[in-house]
């Protein structure tokens, strides 16, 4: 009996462990299963119903060219909502079970692609007109060794510092552009009563900002040291490389009493708030965030424009750095319905055609396609198209950066001083090592 | 194979005895023994079927989740290739090497033993101040249990807020030591303590309870008996209500250390694992590895949580069970 009981005991654990097995491997390894080549020539479907993943923090604006797709098309999209905090989490958790939408919006950097292996997943957009009509803003996003797998319409985040006028005034210094002078002007800012650089490091990516976002502009053109670092010819943590300089910067920031003493938990809204009301000087942040400081004036942009400014800065030449977003950024994954995924091909083409002149006019962006002209810009947005348009402008160097989703935690234990820039560079090198093996 | 009221009151041996007599009988009986022997096996069938459902909610929610993750330790599952390849012991040598695997066990274990010895220090402290049921005890008894019904991540913005430097804390600090200015969650020094403490706070009500239920089952003579002894409050408590405790200190200890391994709804409230790494528990290192696409590094951390939960509750629960025999 208890030999029996044992056996079958065993036996019942050898079966779920096959069944978990064959369950996983089916699962998991399946990989696509749609059409390699979709014929676009042919007449789009009406009457589909598209799943769309979407980011909850999807602008009004995008929200309508979604409506207006369905009214001109006779399709129907239905929203699926994945949180802004988590999104990128939340994708990859829907991904990996195999669930799969008919659209999926998500971040066009390669990194971020890579992730979701669209070459397998993703239908080939190559052949599609808005291909064509891409700017360099679109161009360096939504592809993958030359094949195109997003439409790019854009807002593009530029980063760059976000200053009151009324303090600088006040303590007789205008915008800095490099950390050198911001470094200078921190001592006249105090004596003038205000915080000179305000982080907001609880929300994480703040934190990020001063040592990779913009300081690490001068060294990423044409995405130059994000590929460097992904080949193996440069390491993050090289003593006398630009990524240990940008976080000694921070450190340095942080020691001479230049930033918050709550840099650690304050949070992003803090930094607009703080900013706007004047009790902090500076606030280094994606230009995302001009919507949050006309929140943080009550809607009355005239006044939010006349108090706020945004400017490049870098570690010396004074030039921004952008990088696509995930809104905006448009993807087909093959789903093995031809009828669905030519509809999803059919969304990719009007809303980066007939409709993209409106949603640029309605989302007051800089277009990525020429197919569309920008519209008036005043005040922060003007500075933002300035920002982007500049042709010294270089791409994030997140964008081809493996391991990069380690590097917020790295910056924020240079904030809180429990790493040394080199330190924590180094720390940095082993998760860039593990993100390049895992891609092999 | 249940035992009959008449079993209960015999010894181990001759109810074991009785059992045999019984099939023997009921075998040399005939087809009249079939008939009983079909009753009986029906009755066994109709207990299975009340089994079933427990059954399989453990199966498909525990024993194949369980079994999958083990086997997923040892691959190579990433969102960059759609193929999954065996990869032995990689995933667990290379979060060694990365330190996150040594450094994240370390703060879970840190945490769940800050987070056990709040709750039952809060815990049985409270239930000795709240054992005898009136109303005010009452009352206080369902006041210090509010938490346990917050939701964690509620529980950990409000201590958020609380704790920030320009939160009420401070603000109170301020009223006695001016300019008062501390960062209480942003101190890699203080936060994994702070968030221990939030964690135990949240929980400390349903510890108060059993506790309370450990205290009052108590045989009350033997308590009389040690006051008409002479015997003082504190040696009443050390010599006879602690000992006699046992089964629900076992419970509380084993539920709490072991409940926290898991911890990080009240982290990611709190802190998100940070500042830097200091917060960053297993479940942490989990997520972010998951977010990077790493599924099979992430199903390793996952693994080592299951590996810490039987390594320590076992022993565990075998030490303080012996407790219990011998308290």
């Amino acid at each position: 009996m208890n030999i029996r009981f044992r056996h079958s005991r065993r036996l019942a654990l050898a079966s779920a462990a096959a069944v978990s097995a064959t369950v996983l491997l089916a699962s998991c390894s399946g990989g696509s299963s749609g059409s390699d080549a979709l014929d676009l020539t042919s007449t789009p479907p009406t009457g589909v119903t598209l799943t769309l993943w979407h980011n909850t923090g999807d602008s009004p604006a995008l929200l309508d060219l979604y409506k207006a797709y369905e009214k001109a098309s006779g399709n129907t999209i239905d929203l699926v909502d994945l949180p802004s905090d988590t999104f990128t989490n939340a994708v990859q958790t829907k991904w990996s079970t195999g669930d799969r939408p008919d659209i999926l919006e998500y971040l066009p950097t390669s990194q971020d692609m890579l992730q979701l292996n669209m070459a397998e997943n993703m239908v080939d957009l190559s052949s599609m007109d808005f291909v064509k009509a891409e700017g360099s803003l679109a161009q360096s996003a939504g592809s993958l060794n030359g094949t195109t797998y997003g439409a790019v319409l854009g807002p593009n985040a530029t980063y760059g510092v976000f200053y009151n006028k009324k303090v600088l005034a006040e303590a007789g210094i205008s915008a800095p552009t490099n950390y050198t002078e911001l470094e200078a002007d921190c001592s006249a800012i105090s004596a003038a009563g205000a915080t000179p650089v305000f982080v907001g490091g609880g929300s994480e990516f703040p934190a990020m900002m001063i040592p990779g976002f913009t300081y690490m502009a001068d060294f990423n053109q044409n995405d130059s040291y994000g590929q460097a670092v992904k080949n193996g010819t440069t390491k993050v943590n090289d003593p006398s490389g630009p990524l240990v300089a940008g976080l000694t910067v921070l450190d340095t920031l942080r020691s001479s009493n230049c930033l918050n003493g709550d840099a650690a938990t304050a949070t992003f809204d803090d930094a607009v708030q703080a900013v706007f009301t004047g009790s902090a000087a500076m606030t280094v942040l994606p230009s995302d965030f001009i919507t949050q400081f006309y929140t943080a004036g009550n809607g009355d942009t005239a006044a939010v424009d006349s108090a706020i400014g945004l400017g490049a800065i870098s570690a010396q030449k004074g030039i921004a750095s952008y990088s696509p977003n995930a809104y905006g950024s448009y993807f087909v994954p093959k789903t093995g319905d031809t009828t669905k995924e030519r509809a999803a091909a059919d969304f990719i083409q009007w809303v980066t055609s007939t409709g993209y002149q409106s949603y640029v006019d309605e989302a007051k962006i800089v277009p990525t396609l020429s197919t569309a002209t920008a519209p008036d810009l005043t005040g922060l947005s003007a500075d933002m198209k300035t920002l982007l348009s500049s042709p010294d402008a270089t791409l994030a160097f997140n964008s081809s950066l493996p391991g990069f989703g380690n590097y917020g935690k790295i910056a924020v234990s240079v904030l809180v001083g429990q790493a040394t820039p080199q330190g924590a560079a180094d720390q940095f090198q082993t998760f860039v090592d593990q993100a390049i093996a895992a891609q092999q | 194979m249940t035992l009959t009221k008449a079993d209960e009151s015999l010894p181990a041996g001759a109810a074991r005895d009785d059992r045999s007599h019984r099939r023997a009988a009921l075998k040399a009986a005939g087809p009249r023994g079939s008939a009983r022997r079909r009753r009986t096996g029906g009755r066994k069938t109709y207990r299975l079927w009340f089994a079933l459902p427990a059954i399989a909610l453990v199966a498909f929610f525990f024993a194949i989740p369980f079994v999958a993750n083990g086997i997923l330790s040892f691959t190579k599952w990433t969102g960059f290739s759609s193929v999954i390849r065996f990869t032995g012991f990689d995933n667990f040598t290379s979060l060694m090497s990365l330190g996150i695997l040594g450094h994240a066990t370390l703060v879970t274990v840190l945490f769940a033993l800050i987070t056990m010895v709040v709750q039952n220090v809060v815990g049985l402290s409270l239930a000795k101040a709240l054992q005898h049921t009136d109303r005010v005890n009452s009352v206080f008894r369902s006041l210090f249990f509010i938490p346990v019904l917050i939701s964690p991540l509620a529980a950990g913005y409000i201590w958020a807020a609380i704790l920030a430097p320009n939160g009420p804390l401070n603000g109170f600090i301020s009223l006695f030591v001016p300019g008062f200015d501390f960062s209480w969650l942003g101190q890699p020094s203080s936060a994994l303590l702070l968030v221990g403490f939030i964690d135990g706070w949240k929980w400390s009500g349903l510890v108060t309870l059993v506790y309370i239920a450990g205290l009052n089952s108590i045989n009350r003579s033997v308590v009389e008996a040690a006051v008409l002894d002479g015997a003082s409050g504190w040696r009443r408590f050390r010599s006879i209500e602690f000992p006699l405790l046992a089964p629900a200190f076992t419970f509380n200890t084993v539920l709490t250390l072991v409940g926290s391994f898991s911890a990080l709804d009240v982290i990611f409230a709190t802190t998100k694992g940070g500042p830097g790494d200091a917060t960053s528990v297993l479940n942490v290192a989990v997520f972010n590895q998951y977010g990077q696409g790493l599924f099979g590094t992430s199903s390793a951390l996952s693994f080592m949580i299951a590996l810490l939960v039987m390594i320590t509750a076992v022993p565990l629960i075998w030490w303080l069970r012996r407790r219990e025999v011998h308290a």
